[in-house]
């Protein structure tokens, strides 16, 4: 491991012990939240010449859109839609989909802690993925039912 | 013969079925040593975590699980066949890890547990299915190098099981009030055991998981049990120690896609700890 392999590996273990005691301590996440706030680091890469209230999100450029893909918010939530309407209907969801937001719903849904599929160009492959996960997830536990 | 070792702690949630897991797969991938998962928990947590839980059903239904080989001693026939029974290179790691085989558990040991519990004497031991396992598994133990026994939070006669064929055992603790209360006890009745089957079961260590070092509480009981181990009230304490991590726990998914074990515990956190804490494993278990 090269030195600034350690350094980001030293940086990625401090963040993510970070994030566990966020998770784990909502009163820590609460105090965590304020000092970001109150340090003004949120607003560092915003436009400051304008007010915040009257901030409107930058038009999505296909540059953007490659580098800031598609958030929680913005993704279909596969979970819902295996439950409410089956996995056809969310196989032809995601099939609709880009790869962009395609890796978008991996990623916020953790389906792949192992980053494994991020190397993978083909959508099929992603949407095989994103499918198996979820229908491993809604039916995990269902061996345990009757003893 | 190989080294049998049990995980064992009185509390539940401490962490035996994930070093369990962890330790299997570092012997088997990472020095190549031929391993037995054998779970003795009824919660079948290891099993699941080691094959889909639909195969497990199937084997549940099948005979070909330890429920079977239970169910054997409480109505007096032989049907189980531990050959049958043991699932051979399991894991999710590239498609399954040559060398790592499992025993699987079943919930419905829940329901003989008590029958089981009858027809034992728990002071000499010399009534009650002691050693069912050990007869079972006699012919295939010196195929392995290390058998690790995740054992339920009890010290009944499915965990004396596992002990009744244990050289040593390891007791996962999370550095908590609660936790470390288990262990007296394991170390009094593990010893009466041993004596009375006239069998050397050694304590190869407390191992510290789910740390929490931002708390003093942790980082408080940590400190007492190595004090512990000082004044020989308690076994040694393993250098290593096992931290609280969402890896950790994403890496009970045995249907999701791994190729490696940086990948299925992620470099830079709990993999190093767990290599390490096979490492320090190796060199307890073979002095």
């Amino acid at each position: 491991m090269s030195h600034d392999e350690k350094r980001g590996a030293s940086v990625a273990a401090f963040l993510r012990e970070l994030a566990q005691q966020a998770e784990s301590d909502s009163a820590f996440a609460t105090h965590l939240r304020t000092a970001l706030t109150k340090s003004g680091l949120l607003e560092a890469g915003a436009d400051t010449s304008r007010p915040l209230a009257s901030a409107k999100p930058r038009a999505r450029t296909a540059r953007t859109e490659a580098r800031t893909p598609a958030s929680a918010e913005t993704t279909p939530d596969p979970f819902g839609i295996y439950r409410g309407q089956g996995e056809d209907a969310l196989r032809a969801t995601l099939d609709a989909l880009d790869l962009a937001t395609l890796r978008a719903i991996v990623r916020t849904h953790r389906l792949d802690p192992a980053r494994i599929s991020a190397r993978w160009s083909a959508r099929d492959r992603v949407i095989n993925l994103i499918i198996e996960q979820v229908r491993a997830r809604y039916n995990h536990g269902r061996a345990f039912e009757r003893i | 013969m190989p080294t049998v070792t049990s995980l064992i702690n009185l509390k539940g949630g401490v962490g035996k079925t994930t070093l369990t897991l962890s330790l299997a797969h570092f012997l088997a991938l990472e020095h190549h040593k031929r391993v037995l998962v054998i779970d003795l928990d009824p919660q079948t947590n290891a099993t699941v975590c080691l094959i889909p839980e639909n195969d497990w059903k199937t084997r549940d239904e099948t005979g070909r699980t330890l429920y079977q080989l239970f169910l054997d001693e409480v109505k007096g026939v032989k049907r189980f066949n531990a050959d049958d029974a043991i699932v051979r290179n399991v894991s999710n790691v590239n498609g399954g890890v040559e060398g790592l085989d499992l025993l699987p558990s079943s919930l419905q040991l829940i329901k003989i547990q008590d029958k089981l519990t009858q027809v034992t004497d728990f002071e000499s031991y010399q009534r009650g299915p002691i050693f069912a396992l050990r007869d079972a598994l006699a012919p295939f133990l010196p195929y392995y190098d290390h058998v690790l026994i995740d054992c339920p939070p009890s010290l009944g006669i499915v965990t004396l099981n596992g002990l009744a064929i244990s050289d040593s055992y390891l007791i996962p603790v999370v550095p908590d009030i609660l936790s470390v209360l288990g262990i007296p006890p394991i170390l009094d009745r593990v010893s009466h055991f041993a004596g009375c089957v006239r069998r050397n079961v050694r304590a190869l260590g407390i191992v510290i998981s789910k740390m929490r070092s931002n708390t003093i509480l942790h980082n408080e009981m940590t400190r007492r049990l190595r004090e512990d181990f000082t004044d020989r009230r308690f076994p040694l304490v393993f250098n290593t120690i096992i931290p609280e991590s969402t890896r950790i726990a994403e890496a009970a998914n045995v249907l999701a896609p791994i190729n490696t074990l940086v990948q299925k515990y992620g470099a830079g956190g709990p993999y190093e700890e767990l290599s390490a804490l096979t490492e320090e494993f190796l060199g307890h278990v073979t002095r």
